[in-house]
């Protein structure tokens, strides 16, 4: 962290560190040791005066200081505390090989998001006056654990789980409660294990819940999560003040040339791939104004790294010659900035989400020729002035499709990608899957975590080429390059996307 | 038929083309310099000498020598004289390439592109050459490799005939394909799926989600028996166990008395049970039986035939079921014949203990017995007819035991801690043995000795290997001293067998003498010297004296009580002088000053150390599980194959790779694994609880200290290798900055 923070002052480093550590006197610190939490703190503090700084100054329309990115392994994690109904942040290690409590603090927490996230919403609310609402109206949520004993029909919220073979349970803090799902009409989106569901039912004289109707918990909108939570820092990038928002959003809406160009499956060992790169490169470095960011989301290999891969070095020099050929267009490379985020299949420490960036030995060459490079986790954020962007690579529609329970709902779109966004978007995570299916790090799973909600979700999928925009959120599959020969291009002022293909 | 052989390095490089028809070899040099140090008359007597090694006739070719100062210059020549070769031979020709990079050469060498090619694999020693006289070591190289190139090629037109298959076809390594594609043939007529796929997971539509790397579970089984073996003790080599159990299988499974894949319930669940699908022992079968099918007519075509492709392919057999690269490789298969091999070799086992043979040690590529007698010639003739008994099996049939050392005295802690007596190769195979002192060799193999400072380490290879001699000199003195006896009196055969129990029990009464005599005395000295020798410096000046990293739990910086604890740990191995040993042990600990029964007082391997299965040879084809730290032919730089004959470095990407997959594989498991109730023991089923129903608390089934320690061994490998890859990723995961 110190070293990062260092690396932005390359002609004035001594002084920076002074700065550091001036900073660091004044930071009440819990213990003797000085930990990564508290110089991830100052660091992060000095990083925003020093951006506040640079957009003061005339450019202040330079991308540069405009930009933000954020590896998921700074995020801050956040508890809720149901009794005095805040958060309140996680200030102690957090380990990527955790304990029991690390596992289950990583369902707990998840339920916790949405639950409070429902008590605010109306109809789920305790009624205040029960002489105003009907019988029929009132939707408060009954324990499982006071289900015991309850006739007649019942609103429950729990976590689809499969605590026996082939029969599903709904769990929540208390307790659990097998389930019949036979019958249920359900809303958009894919019910998988691990998903978190509101349903309405009946507790039958055989200790299962017949479920009738059931759904995600409903959406809140992102101002009213972001009043509730009154300056906590849950997306990474550092919070801004009020009256430093509306003067960046008026940047961001002038922020006209400003376009980012997101390539997924960017295979580098294949000839006819890197050549299709080699047009796209021509075609942005020939406009007047070239993009800001270029995201080059993985596979970054045409072969999974398995036992039969062999060829590490051969794709170092292939992330090397990739960095020649970005070097060759010289004013891509003086004006905008890439992004490299791992794909599933790339090699790596562990296919556990998030995944951290792309291993050194791989990027070394490239960085050669492109030393501002940034290599980030799977998944990562973007914090565009104002504007909020998480990138996710992962093949996530096949193994949603695969995995769910009912076939989904055609009432309102029989569009896979539409009730991919929903799934994600209600469950308020990116991968609401069972860790049996794709594992997740306990102790970062708020890493995953979609809340508030972001203005712009990108989901890198081997899948079809789409862009969604779902209640105000834009969503997006850049489809894959390699494959399909498909990439997107985004522009933050309008939040709309380009669709883009070369012709084959 | 042309030959290009080329061979390149740093702006110099070496073309040759043979033209057979033509009788014609002609050597194109780049050399930057001014030097010319080749010539055809050199190049003559080069390929005459070749031709003679080789045994093949040698005829009236004419050589010729061209110089050129670029590799451009070089190529160019090369590319004129190809189409001069085209245009006055029209009718079909086909190129044997044998050069490093192939496609560099096709892109320098357009004319290439008008011959059908097929490659002959290359050395990569062909490509360095020393800075002075490189010209010669080229030329002589090169003309090794012309002589040889043409009985290379009519191999590989017999085998296109044996396999049915276009020459040009085969890939680099012929067995893998040829492998593949009977089996494919067979699967065909068998009616069932190919499930062929370039990236070591079968094809089977869809995409595969698990993971299957199987590199934790198919470990060797490796039994050790630690002890000290006073009587004589063979060492066998296993050959052919793969083929022999792929077609014994039937047996087996009436021995055991269920089909094939119920072996897959009977092994224990260990950590990796969960996420092991049983199911794909049951969904091989057939193909499993498509492949015995086949292997038995290899067989028959090896044996009756004499062919000896079908007899490389079943040499090989093991090799292409353990490759990711063949392309129908299927984990599965591999581990349903893991298991049947598992099976067989413990029925190995059983028929040699029914021999009345004692096992010392035992894996997959060998067996060390005790023979239990007393000389070296009823040791061998001992071990003569059990193999001739054992081979009289019919489920052993395949199976080939080969002798390859005598012991007259072993201590045997495990595969990488022991000494011996070992006697000479000439004398195991001579009628008339001497069994005198120069017919032996004392070797010591002790693994743990690295870790003590280098002065302590010979102490201890000396005190050990005293430890070994001593009673054995005396045992012999005693043997001939009763023979001398047993003349003059012609004992009865009754006699005999109270005299070799009186004569056991007199060695030990001998040697628990020395043990309390020369060997507690001389130790008392020892440790004293050491605790002189090393009060004087400071404890990270011990440490620095150390070898290698030792495991974090072993007491570092206390010489004396490292070499008591390590030298007693060894000699306790006798059970017969156990109790003498200890009470020694106490005595030495007193000069220390440390209690007996104290922790630090001990003694634990201080290597933690991990195993990679399954590493085969790609040259001749050993198949052995590495212990990477302890291993003490895998120390220094280059893993290389341990067979005496053969040396062959292993692929350094391979095995930084399969050492990858396993860190992989085990990161992911972890996020796997289940929770357990620290009271009942029950596995956690619910997600959000935080305790069990009984009220206990939960932990991880595997903790995350052990589970980082683990990862620690892999970080000392890699660093010590430098296989950067792993060490980026090893590091990450044991959050080292």
């Amino acid at each position: 962290e110190a070293a990062a923070f260092l690396a932005r002052f390359p002609d004035a480093e001594d002084d920076a560190l002074d700065l550091l550590l001036d900073e660091l006197d004044k930071e009440p610190l819990q213990s003797s040791i000085l930990d990564r939490d508290a110089v991830r703190r100052v660091v992060a503090l000095l990083v925003e005066a020093d951006e506040a700084v640079d957009a003061a100054s005339p450019a202040a329309t330079s991308a540069r200081s405009a930009l933000r990115v954020v590896d998921s392994f700074v995020v801050p994690r956040f508890h809720y505390d149901p009794i005095k109904k805040v958060f309140y942040e996680h200030t102690s290690r957090l380990a990527i090989h955790g304990e029991a409590g690390d596992k289950a603090a990583l369902y707990r927490d998840r339920y916790q998001v949405l639950l409070q996230r429902l008590a605010r919403d109306i109809y789920f609310s305790k009624p205040a006056f029960d002489t105003v609402m009907t019988e029929d109206d009132n939707c408060e949520i009954t324990s499982i654990q006071s289900l015991i004993g309850c006739t007649g029909r019942r609103w429950i919220m729990g976590v689809i789980s499969q605590l026996e073979e082939r029969q599903f349970y709904l769990e929540d803090l208390t307790g659990a409660v097998p389930i019949d799902l036979s019958n249920a009409k359900i809303t958009s989106g894919f019910f998988v294990e691990n998903t978190v569901i509101v349903a309405e039912g009946e507790l039958l004289s055989n200790g299962i819940f017949q479920v009738n109707t059931c759904g995600f918990p409903p959406l809140e909108d992102r101002e009213a999560s972001l009043s509730m939570l009154m300056g906590l820092d849950f997306f990474g990038g550092g919070v801004i003040p009020t009256e430093e928002t509306v003067r960046l959003s008026t940047l961001e809406k002038k922020a006209m040339n400003d376009m980012f160009v997101i390539l997924s499956d960017v295979w580098l060992d294949n000839y006819e791939t890197m050549e299709k790169l080699g047009v796209v490169l021509d075609g942005y470095d020939s406009l007047e104004a070239v993009p800001s960011l270029f995201v080059l989301m993985g596979n970054f290999c045409s072969r999974p790294c398995n036992l039969a891969f062999n060829s590490f070095e051969e794709l170092r020099l292939q992330f090397g010659k990739l960095g020649e050929m970005i070097a060759a267009r010289s004013r891509l490379k003086e004006h905008s900035r890439f992004l490299f985020i791992p794909g599933p299949d790339d090699a790596g420490p562990s296919k556990a989400l998030p995944r951290c960036a792309l291993p050194k030995y791989l990027t070394e060459e490239l960085q050669k020729h492109i030393p501002n490079a940034i290599f980030v986790s799977n998944p990562c954020r973007v914090k565009f002035y104002t504007q909020e962007i998480v990138f996710f690579r992962q093949d996530l529609l096949y193994r949603m499709r695969r995995s769910c329970l009912i076939p989904p709902t055609t009432e309102e779109t029989s569009d896979p990608f539409e009730h991919l966004v929903a799934t994600i978007t209600h469950q308020s995570h990116l991968c609401p899957l069972p860790l049996t299916v794709q594992p997740i790090i306990w102790s970062y799973d708020h890493c995953l975590r979609l809340y508030p909600t972001p203005h712009t979700i990108v989901l890198g999928d081997k899948s079809d080429q789409k862009a969604f925009k779902y209640t105000g959120i834009t969503c997006f599959n850049p489809g894959s390059f390699a494959n399909d020969s498909t990439f997107a291009a985004y522009r933050p002022c309008t939040k709309e996307v380009e669709l883009s293909a070369l012709e084959s | 038929m042309d030959s290009l052989i080329s061979s390149l390095s740093e702006g110099r490089g070496v073309y040759v083309m043979y033209f057979p028809t033509s009788f014609r070899i002609h050597a194109v040099v780049v050399n930057p310099f001014r030097n010319k140090e080749l010539s055809p008359s050199f190049l003559e007597k080069q390929y005459r000498d070749a031709c003679q090694a080789l045994g093949s006739l040698h005829e009236n070719i004419t050589f010729l020598v061209d110089y050129h100062t670029s590799i451009d210059a070089g190529s160019k020549h090369v590319q004129r004289m190809l189409l001069e070769y085209r245009q006055q031979h029209p009718g079909p020709v086909i190129g044997v390439i044998e050069c490093p990079k192939l496609q560099a050469l096709k892109s320098a060498v357009r004319a290439l592109d008008d011959f059908p090619c097929v490659t002959i694999p290359c050395n990569a020693r062909d490509n360095n050459y020393q800075a002075l006289g490189w010209q010669a070591t080229a030329g002589r190289t090169s003309m090794q490799r012309c002589a040889a190139s043409t009985q290379w090629f009519n191999e590989r037109i017999s085998l296109a005939r044996y396999a049915h298959v276009p020459l040009g076809n085969f890939e680099l390594d012929w067995l893998l394909f040829t492998a593949d594609v009977f089996f494919s043939r067979a699967l065909r007529d068998q009616q069932q799926v190919l499930w062929i796929s370039d990236d070591g997971i079968p094809d089977l539509g869809g995409t595969y989600e698990g993971d299957t790397c199987f590199a934790d579970e198919v470990i060797q089984p490796a039994l050790t028996y630690p002890g000290a073996y006073r009587r004589v003790a063979v060492e066998l080599k296993i050959h052919h166990l793969a083929v022999n159990s792929l077609l014994k299988s039937s047996q087996v499974d009436e021995m055991e008395g269920g089909p094939i894949g119920s072996f897959a319930n009977d092994m224990p669940a260990g950590p990796n049970g969960t996420e092991t699908e049983f199911d794909d022992a049951t969904l091989c079968l057939p193909a499993f039986q498509v492949l015995k099918q086949l292997i038995q007519r290899c067989i028959s075509d090896a044996v009756s035939s004499g062919n000896v492709f079908a007899d490389a392919i079943l040499q090989h057999l093991y090799r292409w079921l353990c490759s990711p690269r063949s392309k129908l490789h299927d984990p599965a298969l591999h581990h349903l014949l893991h298991n049947v091999m598992k099976k067989v070799f413990a029925l190995m086992l059983a028929e040699f203990r029914k021999l009345g043979a004692n096992v010392i040690f035992a894996n997959f590529s060998k067996i060390i017995i005790d023979t239990g007698k007393v000389d070296l010639l009823s040791a061998r003739a001992y071990c003569d007819s059990l193999l001739k008994t054992l081979q009289t099996r019919d489920i052993f049939e395949w199976v080939e035991l080969e002798p390859l050392h005598y012991w007259h005295s072993l201590l045997f802690m495990d595969q990488y801690n022991y000494g011996g007596i070992q006697a000479k190769m000439q004398n195991a195979t001579s009628e008339g043995s001497s069994d005198g002192d120069n017919d032996i060799d004392i070797v010591s193999s002790w693994n743990i000795a690295e870790y003590l400072p280098k002065a302590t380490q010979d102490h201890f290879v000396l005190i050990v290997s005293e430890f070994l001699y001593v009673p054995w000199k005396y045992m012999k003195e005693q043997v001939a001293l009763r023979s001398t006896t047993r003349d003059e009196t012609s004992c009865t055969p009754s006699i005999t067998i109270m005299a070799a129990e009186n004569l056991e029990v007199q060695v030990i009464g001998y040697l628990r003498d020395q043990i309390s005599n020369y060997f507690a005395d001389k130790l008392l000295r020892i440790v004293s010297d050491i605790l002189h020798h090393f009060k004087g410096k400071g404890k990270s000046e011990s440490v620095e004296l150390t070898n290698r990293e030792p495991d974090p739990h072993t007491h570092k910086g206390d010489a004396a009580l490292e070499f008591i604890k390590h030298i007693c740990a060894v000699l306790a191995l006798d059970q017969n002088v156990q109790h003498d040993i200890l009470r020694m042990r106490k005595n030495l600990l007193k000069l220390v000053r440390v209690k007996e029964f104290a922790p630090e007082a001990q003694f634990q391997d201080p290597c933690a150390s991990f195993t990679l299965p399954n590493v085969i040879c790609s040259y001749c084809n050993d198949c052995r599980d590495l212990d990477l730290c302890r291993d003490s032919t895998l120390q220094g730089q280059e893993w290389r194959c341990a067979v005496p004959q053969c040396g062959q470095p292993y692929h350094r990407e391979q095995m930084e790779n399969a050492l990858l997959q396993v860190v992989r594989q085990r990161e992911r498991l972890y996020h796997l694994q289940d929770l357990v109730c620290l009271r009942c023991r029950q596995v956690k089923a619910a997600h959000l609880s935080e305790q069990c129903s009984c009220g206990g608390a939960f932990r991880c089934k595997e903790e995350s200290s052990q589970f980082l320690s683990k990862m620690r061994v892999f970080l000392n490998v890699a660093v010590s290798q430098k296989f950067e890859l792993l060490q980026d990723v090893v590091q990450w995961i044991l959050e080292v900055r």
